[in-house]
């Protein structure tokens, strides 16, 4: 069993960093695919099989809201377990992302455990889910 | 079960099953504890300061004085034993905010953050930890199962929770 | 807001980003701070919402080098200029979130794009800080704008 994990985020350097905690993670990673923009992250949805989606919010075409917003609205991508890692840490923002529909919330400065242990749980919430 | 007390800058490795890798009055030193769970070997390693670059010459002499100079060595006397780098578990316990002989406030927390930047540039994360606070600290590892167990002063002893588990296998 | 409280949220939420994700520590309270000499690199970024406004910083190369291969785990003659100049631009965008969160809890604010600048800012910043770190120095400045 590995996982195919899709990080959405303008930086590749907020990329390459999540990328390297997953791989000390011991997490079996099978694909590990790249978006800049919520536009791109839904195409490579459409063209690939995903099992978690890591999304910052803050980003240029389409940010954060509106891609978790597109992917609840389609059936086929609805069930793919999202975790928002955002600078955003208003309780109003992370309670909107929420009950949008991601399944957790990481913001940004982040230690590398805390974000293994998020992933940990999404990847529980993709056992459910299948 | 033996007791294998390890010093002030100081590092011990074991596999013997009887083993318990011990060591006391942590103050702003940070006990970095290590341990294969399918070999069983177990490391611990006591540092004081961040930095080698402050004191080469001390450095030489004794390098598990210091984060840098301490945890690689760490990790390779565990390889030598049979440790598997990828099914190792790490854990931190000390770095508390004490008033050291030299004065020098934070020294905790810099060990803190000398020790994560060191495991990050070597590509690992920590699977528990207890680092901060005031008080000294005493903490031991079984070698036979890899039980952290600490304690505070004049606390109980307690275990240290793992916050991550390795996933070996799957 | 005083301007010397703003200088320490500028130094708070930069001293709790740069340890967090990028394993640099800030130096001793009491240390002298070094000047900001030599080739700088100055990401910056706008932010929108209840108020808009900027924020950036100005780190000499060496100093942001280090930065950028501890964020990275590399050393730090392996790191590029691209990465060098996206690690610090991602540097900037959290610390700019860090001081926004510190100074209006409640509000949302949009963080636009980061990019590297000339290094100077048109019209003086309105409060900067100038933190030593325990491998070199950074400068971090901050601009309100009106409100929209």
């Amino acid at each position: 069993m590995a996982y195919n994990v899709l990080i959405v985020d303008d930086s590749p350097a907020m990329r390459s960093f999540v990328r390297r905690v997953l791989e000390l993670s011991g997490i079996p990673v099978g694909q590990f695919l790249e978006a800049g923009d919520g536009q791109q992250a839904l195409e490579v949805l459409h063209k690939q099989w995903v099992d978690v989606v890591l999304t910052d919010l803050n980003m240029p075409t389409m940010d954060g809201e509106q891609f978790v917003r597109h992917m609840e609205a389609d059936e086929s991508l609805r069930s793919i377990p999202v975790l928002v890692v955002s600078t955003d840490r208003t309780d109003q923002r992370v309670q909107q992302m929420l009950t949008l529909g991601a399944k957790g919330y990481v913001t940004k400065p982040f230690l590398p455990e805390t974000l293994r242990e998020e992933l940990e749980r999404a990847l529980g919430d993709a056992h459910a889910g299948h | 079960m033996s007791a294998v007390v390890v010093g002030v800058a100081d590092c011990r490795i074991s596999a013997d099953p009887e083993s318990v890798l011990i060591t006391y009055a942590l103050g702003s030193c940070i006990a970095v504890l290590i341990h294969d769970p399918v070999s069983n070997v177990g490391g611990l390693l006591h540092f004081m300061l961040p930095e080698s670059a402050i004191d080469r010459e001390k450095a030489k002499q004794n390098p598990y004085m210091f984060a840098d100079t301490g945890i690689p060595l760490l990790f390779r006397s565990a390889y030598r034993e049979g440790a598997d780098k990828r099914r190792l578990m790490v854990y931190a316990v000390g770095g508390a905010q004490v008033m050291d002989p030299a004065n020098v406030f934070n020294i905790g927390k810099r060990n803190h953050l000398a020790m994560r930047k060191i495991l990050w540039k070597a590509g690992l994360l920590v699977h528990g930890e207890e680092v901060g606070g005031t008080a000294s600290r005493t903490v031991r590892l079984e070698v036979a199962g890899g039980r952290v167990l600490l304690r505070g002063a004049g606390e109980d002893e307690r275990e240290l929770p793992v916050s991550l588990h390795p996933r070996i296998g799957v | 807001m005083p301007v010397t409280e703003m200088e320490q949220v500028l130094s708070d939420a930069a001293a709790e980003v740069l340890e967090t994700m990028f394993f640099t520590s800030l130096a001793e309270e009491g240390e002298p701070v070094p000047p900001i000499t030599g080739p700088l690199v100055c990401p910056n970024l706008s932010f929108r919402g209840p108020c808009s406004g900027r924020l950036g910083l100005r780190i000499p190369l060496e100093t942001g080098r280090q930065i950028a291969a501890n964020f990275l785990g590399l050393e730090g003659s392996e790191v590029t200029q691209s990465q060098l100049q996206d690690v610090l631009c991602e540097l900037s965008n959290m610390i700019c979130g860090s001081v926004l969160s510190r100074l209006e809890s409640g509000s949302i604010f949009e963080l636009l794009h980061p990019e590297i600048g000339p290094g100077e800012t048109a019209g003086s910043p309105a409060v900067s800080r100038t933190l030593a770190l325990e491998d070199g120095v950074l400068e971090v400045w901050f601009q309100w704008e009106a409100a929209p």
